[in-house]
Formats: C-alpha cells, structure tokens, sequence
C-alpha cells in the first residue's frame, strides 16, 4: 500500500533535513537524479567492469542499494541533513 | 514475586510439550518455538528500545544475517553448533559493530532512517546473492547437530534450546537492568546530554548496548532458520523490523518482559484470527491501536503499580 513512495519520502526528507521546505526539494531531486541514473548508467558500467553475469546480477542490486548509500553518506557527513532547521 | 512470576512462567514454558502432546496436538510445537524465537528477537529490541531509547527500524537486518549465517553453514554442510554459534555471533555482532558505530552519530528520526538504509542495502544484497538461493530464498535439509545422534530437526529439542537462550537472555536482561552499566544506560536513555555531564562515556555504552542487541537477534535468527528450514530476503525486510518494533510497543518497552508479551500476543492473534478471518490485520490494528491508547506502558504496564519504575 504505497510503501515504496513512503520510505522514499522519508529518504528525501531526512537528506534534506527535517522541517526544511528547502532540503525537501534538493533532496528530492538528488534522491530522483541517482534513483533513475544508478538504474540506467549501473549495469551499463559494470559490464565494462565485470564478466557479464556478475555484472546482470550486481547491476539491479546496487542500482537499488543506491539511494540508501547516498542517504547513508549525507547522514555520516551531515547526522542532521543537508539543510538542518535551526531550533528543530 | 518478580521471581516467583519468573520461575512459573519458566516452569509453564517447559510442561507446553507435554501439555500438547497430551492435547494431541503436536503441531502446535511450531507455533510454540515461533513464539519464543521471536520474543527472543523482540527482547533484544527492547534492551536497544526500552532500556537504550535507541528506535532502530533495521533490526530485523541482524536476525536476517543470523539466519544467513547458519542457513550458508548448513548449506554447505556443516552441522557442528560451536561453529554455527560462532559464525553468527561474528556476523552479526561484526555488521552491528560497523552499522552501530557510523549510525550512533545521529539521533532520533535520523538515526531511524540510518539504521532502515543499513538495513535495506543488506536486503538488497541478499535479494542478489544468487548462490544461496537469491530472492527464493535458501532451503535447508539439515539442522544443527547439538552432539551425537541429537540435532535441531526433533521440535523439541529446537524448543528446550530455544528457551534455554530466551531464559538466559531475560536473565542477563534483568541482572543487567539492576547493574552500575544498567542504570548508566537508562540514564543516558532519559537524558543524554546530562549522562555525558555526568561522565559516562555515552558513545562507547550504546555502541556495546547496539552490538549485544545485534547479536542476540542473530541468534534468533539462526534459530529460526533451523525451525523453518528456510531463509528469505524478506527476512531482513523493513516491515520485519517494523513487527518486531510492534512487539516491542504492545508488550511494553523498557519492561523486562516487554518483549516476551509483545511476541506471544501478537503471534497468537495472528494464529487465531487468521484462522477466522482473511483480513486478520485489519482486526490486529484495532487491537494495536487501543493498545497504543489506553495501555500506554504496554501489557507489561498493566501487571504494574503506576509510579512504580520498570
């Protein structure tokens, strides 16, 4: 029941920062930009990379894995967003 | 009395084969190893919970790698438990270790949402790993030997171990809840900044707290594959560590049969009103919400005095 765009909107609220009107945007379109360009750009790159069936394996895998790698990072260098809400 | 409620809880625990056996009804050993494989898990979300305040939505990620761990062992053959003991242990406390360590920079919903990525990437990579069965899942045919002729195939034996580590955990649980490091954690769990005044090394204790809860849900993790004979990805799903999160809520954070109560009573009335009913979760929310409304402290909360601490 719509679980997919719930968590995703989480992803991009949290990168953004909660309460941030601002970081909602810019973390929706980060959160897009790498959803879409890890699905399509991936596979293409590990085939260069890996042996075929590595590549068909691994490629669905990290493109998934992306975003949660992406909302993982923004939280180790900033634990409170991109744009944290002062007083929050 | 704590203790007396404890030793014919345990004793009651250990007739349930007899009973049901007497009842004829030996199917219901599964559901029974189930439950308290589950209130295994569910316990060592409340120690992170309830005794941490540390809401973790990716718990469920460590009882997927527990179960991992010992379905590739038995995968590839290996039956001796020190082994299958080992291997999980090490896996889950060694990814708790890292998960626990960049997580624990952040708080509240941000750590939430950390610990859900960890958990997500690792369900990601199971859902990969086409070796061990992928996204089908990984069957096993064989168990846990424990020694000689006896593995984890007869039920109960799969239920005496099984209890035997619940017993244990709830009593480290309580012994740790009255200790120097028990209290310390609690205190940092009401109030973080004043526990750091105070000179305890609040990093370092709820990275310790985060890892033994990553462990112990291995544990059940391992157990339950044994139970089974089967691991899926959907194991480290994120809506698994929302049921275990669930129990922990229904049955009382922070009490230190929180997660006993939640497990058995929600996996009861699963087993109940599914037999009845096809739309069970319908019926389980209403139940979860008046729960959340009227019994604020959980079902461990009501069998207490108010202003008694837990």
């Amino acid at each position: 029941m719509g679980e997919n765009i719930l968590i995703l909107a989480f992803v991009v609220v949290v990168i953004g920062g909660i309460g941030s009107i601002r970081g909602a945007l810019i973390g929706s379109l980060l959160v897009g930009a790498v959803d879409t360009l890890g699905r399509t750009l991936l596979q293409h790159g590990l085939r260069e990379a890996l042996p075929a069936q590595w590549a068909s394996a691994a490629g669905p895998a990290l493109a998934s894995i992306a975003v949660y790698v992406l909302m993982a990072g923004v939280l180790v260098w900033r634990p409170q967003g991109l744009f944290p809400v002062r007083g929050g | 009395m704590t203790r007396a409620v404890a030793v014919v809880a345990l004793a009651a625990a250990i007739a349930v084969p007899w009973v049901l056996q007497a009842l004829g009804a030996d199917y219901y050993l599964g559901i029974a190893s189930r439950i308290v494989i589950f209130s295994i898990a569910a316990t060592s979300l409340n120690l992170l919970l309830g005794y941490a305040g540390m809401v973790s939505l990716g718990h469920a990620a460590f009882v997927g790698l527990g179960a991992y761990a010992s379905g590739v062992l038995l995968a590839e053959g290996v039956q001796a438990w020190p082994v299958h003991l080992l291997a999980t242990v090490l896996t889950a406390g060694i990814a708790a270790a890292v998960i626990g360590a960049i997580s624990l920079r952040t708080r509240g919903v941000y750590f939430i949402m950390i610990t859900l990525a960890f958990a997500q990437m690792l369900f990601y990579l199971a859902n990969s790993i086409k070796g061990y069965g992928g996204d089908e899942g990984l069957t096993v045919r064989t168990r846990i030997r424990i020694g000689g002729d006896v593995d984890l195939r007869d039920p109960r034996v799969l239920y005496f171990v099984a209890l035997a580590v619940l017993g244990l955990s709830l009593w480290l649980l309580a012994r740790f809840g009255q200790s120097r490091f028990g209290r310390g954690v609690q205190a940092l769990r009401d109030d973080e900044v004043r526990a750091e005044a105070l000179g305890l090394p609040v990093f370092a204790c709820k990275l310790v707290i985060f890892i033994v809860a990553g462990v112990l849900a291995g544990i059940a993790g391992a157990l339950s594959v044994n139970l089974q004979g089967y691991v899926s990805p959907n194991a480290l799903h994120w809506t698994q560590s929302g049921t275990l999160l669930v129990m922990v809520i229904l049955g009382g954070a922070g009490s230190l049969w929180g997660g006993v109560a939640g497990a058995a009573v929600l996996l009861l009335l699963q087993e109940i009103v599914a037999a009845h009913t096809e739309y069970w979760a319908f019926w389980i929310g209403w139940f979860l919400l008046a729960v959340v409304l009227f019994a604020r402290r959980g079902l461990a909360g009501l069998f207490q005095r108010r202003g008694v601490s837990p």
